[in-house]
């Protein structure tokens, strides 16, 4: 449900970065506003991903024996994000902030030609895209790199073909050689022959 | 002698965590608890390092004095030999979702058999020797240092890992908890702290080609024996050859097979079997054992041990090799087995002499799994089969973890057994097929027996899970 309501929330988030919106991005932000609840629209992918989050820190919070294997760093992205989301509902919501001063800003980003908004923005926009900034930059370090590990790990990735095909270890080492035969048979022959096992040496 | 507590107590299983950090919390041996550590003059025998008198009860463990530095030297080559192993040891996100997965954990409540604390066991120190963010943040990023109490720790919690692989199924990473306990165990081989019920078989293995230490006229009179009994039942006689050279095929068994029940039924199986299909194949005293306890020791052993099955083909001049029911012997066969002993050019790819069945699947490895074999002949119709004599038994299927898990032999076995037996359920859907609690082992299958370990573990942990169990575990 979290990364659902995230990927939702990136696909809206994409109009204040394109003129004219395209129409996949307006499309779902119709979708999301569909029950029509209040003004500014509330969006479910809002609720849902606020739900989500407070989900999984009650989670690490309140079960004891996931809290018993957390650390630090299992805590901080999720109340990074947890801040992200709270500004970003503040301002939409509460702070009302100015959609169309946003976008002149982001705007003016994107093209290289930054510009100051005609309308005084609220300060939780900043808020908001200062964690956002630190989320990007804290990414790259965190536990949530480990993602390419859905599609890397070995166990997942490597095909069941280990019989059928041999794969070369480069650091194999040949000499490791069994307990040889004729050693022992020199231990067993005389016990061998009486059992009338068929043996190499005869004495 | 430690004594069981009654059933009373051991059912009451508490999962809730200690107040104290677990890297504060201590292990505790109490007697019952742990394996009896491995024999000097085994670990002599093996040339493996730190051959002494010791028991976990003592305080000092009688570590070699540079045991700091050998562990960390072993880790450091390990890392960098096994990459899966460097991956394993970055990845876990603490998610969770293995916690209560593992029969250990929910038959005892001990919260460091999570599979997830079981890694970071190992973790915590690869932390805070080999990651930067573990050596500047210390404790806070999950680190700590290696000291003799940490040797301790693993002594105790990997070798209660039963490397059934349970936990990776339900991984989103698909960590191998079972790899990471070989890697440990690795590393307490490097300081001589071992168990000997996995390595006195080892040492049999090598001597005698079987764990049991089964000497050839005593494989030969065991064979006799069960002779006997399948000539009292059906008044045959069977001859079947041994150490015979120029066969078709070889094959190799668990020595557990002849030794004593229930593995006996299962020989004699064999031996029924191969004689009504008329396979023209030999058993092997030097090659007496399909089972592979250097799996649980370290990769050198286990390619050691397992060499013997090509040196043995080939010494005996047979085309392809049929392996008996083991698990960790499949585990070998199917993953290890190629790359560490092969290529097995002196033999050919599998073909059924009864049925004409090629066996592309063992194309490498040039070995077969019975049951493949056995439901092939099934298939084609074969064998004269009469269900209706099984029908005073109601009969389920548990899947091993190794042949299941380890190799995909999901529906062979099941078809066999729908095939002989008109009462067949699967059990309910949780332990199906591969999410299923192992039937074996790791520690080596009978450490589970153990009281207050695995046994009661695994007893109680299929217990709560599953409401029918008829069948073989």
């Amino acid at each position: 449900m979290f990364h659902y309501a995230l990927l939702v929330i990136l696909i809206r988030h994409l109009r204040f970065f394109f003129e004219p919106v395209p129409w996949c991005v307006r499309a779902v932000g119709f979708c999301d506003s569909l029950f029509e609840v209040g003004l500014p629209v509330l969006y479910v992918s809002d609720v849902l991903f606020l739900a989500a989050l407070l989900y999984l820190l009650g989670r690490r919070l309140f079960d004891g024996r996931i809290m018993y294997i957390s650390l630090a760093q299992d805590y901080f992205p999720l109340f990074l994000l947890l801040g992200i989301a709270g500004s970003g509902l503040w301002m939409r919501y509460l702070d009302k902030v100015d959609a169309v001063a946003v976008k002149e800003l982001v705007m003016g980003l994107v093209t290289f030609h930054p510009a100051l908004p005609s309308h005084p923005l609220a300060p939780s926009f900043f808020v908001h895209l200062t964690l956002v900034c630190v989320l990007g930059l804290y990414f790259p370090f965190s536990k949530l790199m480990h993602l390419a590990g859905v599609f890397l790990s070995p166990t997942r990735v490597v095909p069941n073909m280990s019989r059928r095909a041999r794969w070369v270890n480069p650091w194999n080492d040949p000499s490791i050689t069994p307990h040889p035969y004729a050693a022992y048979e020199d231990e067993f022959r005389e016990k061998m022959l009486e059992a009338g096992l068929p043996v190499e040496k005869k004495a | 002698m430690a004594t069981c507590p009654p059933p009373e107590e051991l059912i009451k299983i508490a999962y809730t965590t200690p107040v104290t950090s677990w890297m504060d919390t201590k292990p505790v041996f109490r007697p019952g608890n742990f394996s009896y550590p491995a024999k000097p003059d085994i670990l002599k025998y093996l040339g493996m390092p730190n051959p002494r008198e010791w028991s976990p009860l003592d305080e000092d463990w009688k570590l070699p004095p540079d045991w700091k530095r050998r562990v960390t030297e072993k880790f450091r080559s390990n890392l960098k030999k096994y990459r899966s192993f460097k991956v394993f040891m970055d990845i876990c996100v603490r998610c969770g979702a293995c916690a209560d997965k593992c029969h250990f954990f929910i038959g005892g409540g001990d919260p460091k058999n999570m599979p997830v604390l079981r890694a970071e066991l190992l973790r915590s120190i690869y932390r805070g020797d080999f990651t930067l963010a573990g050596k500047v943040l210390g404790r806070l990023a999950g680190a700590r240092k290696l000291d003799e109490d940490v040797i301790k720790e693993w002594f105790l919690y990997f070798y209660q890992c039963t490397e059934c692989r349970r936990c990776s199924l339900y991984c989103p990473y698909g960590i191998d908890t079972a790899e990471i306990t070989m890697m440990a165990r690795e590393l307490l081989n490097e300081v001589g702290c071992n168990i000997n019920w996995i390595l006195e078989p080892v040492a049999n293995c090598n001597r005698t080609g079987n764990h049991l230490g089964i000497q050839p006229q005593a494989f030969v009179d065991m064979m006799d024996f069960l002779l006997d009994d399948i000539e009292e039942i059906t008044g045959k006689r069977i001859r079947p050859n041994i150490n015979k050279k120029g066969c078709e095929v070889l094959f190799i068994t668990p020595s557990g097979d002849i030794f004593a029940e229930p593995g006996i039924y299962t020989f004699m199986g064999y031996l029924i079997l191969f004689d009504a299909i008329g396979l023209d194949y030999t058993w092997s005293t030097y090659a007496s054992e399909g089972g592979n306890f250097g799996l649980f020791t370290s990769d050198v052993m286990m390619q050691k041990l397992n060499a013997k099955m090509y040196a043995e083909a080939k010494r005996l001049g047979v085309k392809w090799i049929l392996g008996g029911e083991c698990g960790h012997m499949w585990r070998v066969i199917n993953q290890y087995m190629l790359t560490m002993n092969g290529p097995a050019d002196f033999l050919e790819t599998p073909v059924s002499p009864v049925t004409g069945t090629r066996f592309d699947a063992a194309a490498g490895t040039k070995m077969l799994h019975i049951c493949e074999f056995t439901a092939d002949l099934i298939k084609n119709g074969t064998l004269r089969l009469d269900p209706s004599r099984n029908d005073n038994f109601v009969t389920t299927f548990h899947d091993s973890c190794n042949p299941a898990r380890g190799m995909g032999l999901l529906e062979e076995p099941r078809y066999i057994l729908k095939n002989v037996c008109r009462q067949f359920y699967e059990m309910p859907e949780i332990p199906y097929a591969s999410r299923r609690f192992a039937a074996a082992a790791g520690p080596g299958s009978t450490t589970r027996n153990l009281p207050r370990r695995g046994f009661g573990a695994g007893c109680r942990a299929v217990t709560r899970s599953s409401t029918c169990a008829t069948g073989t575990a």
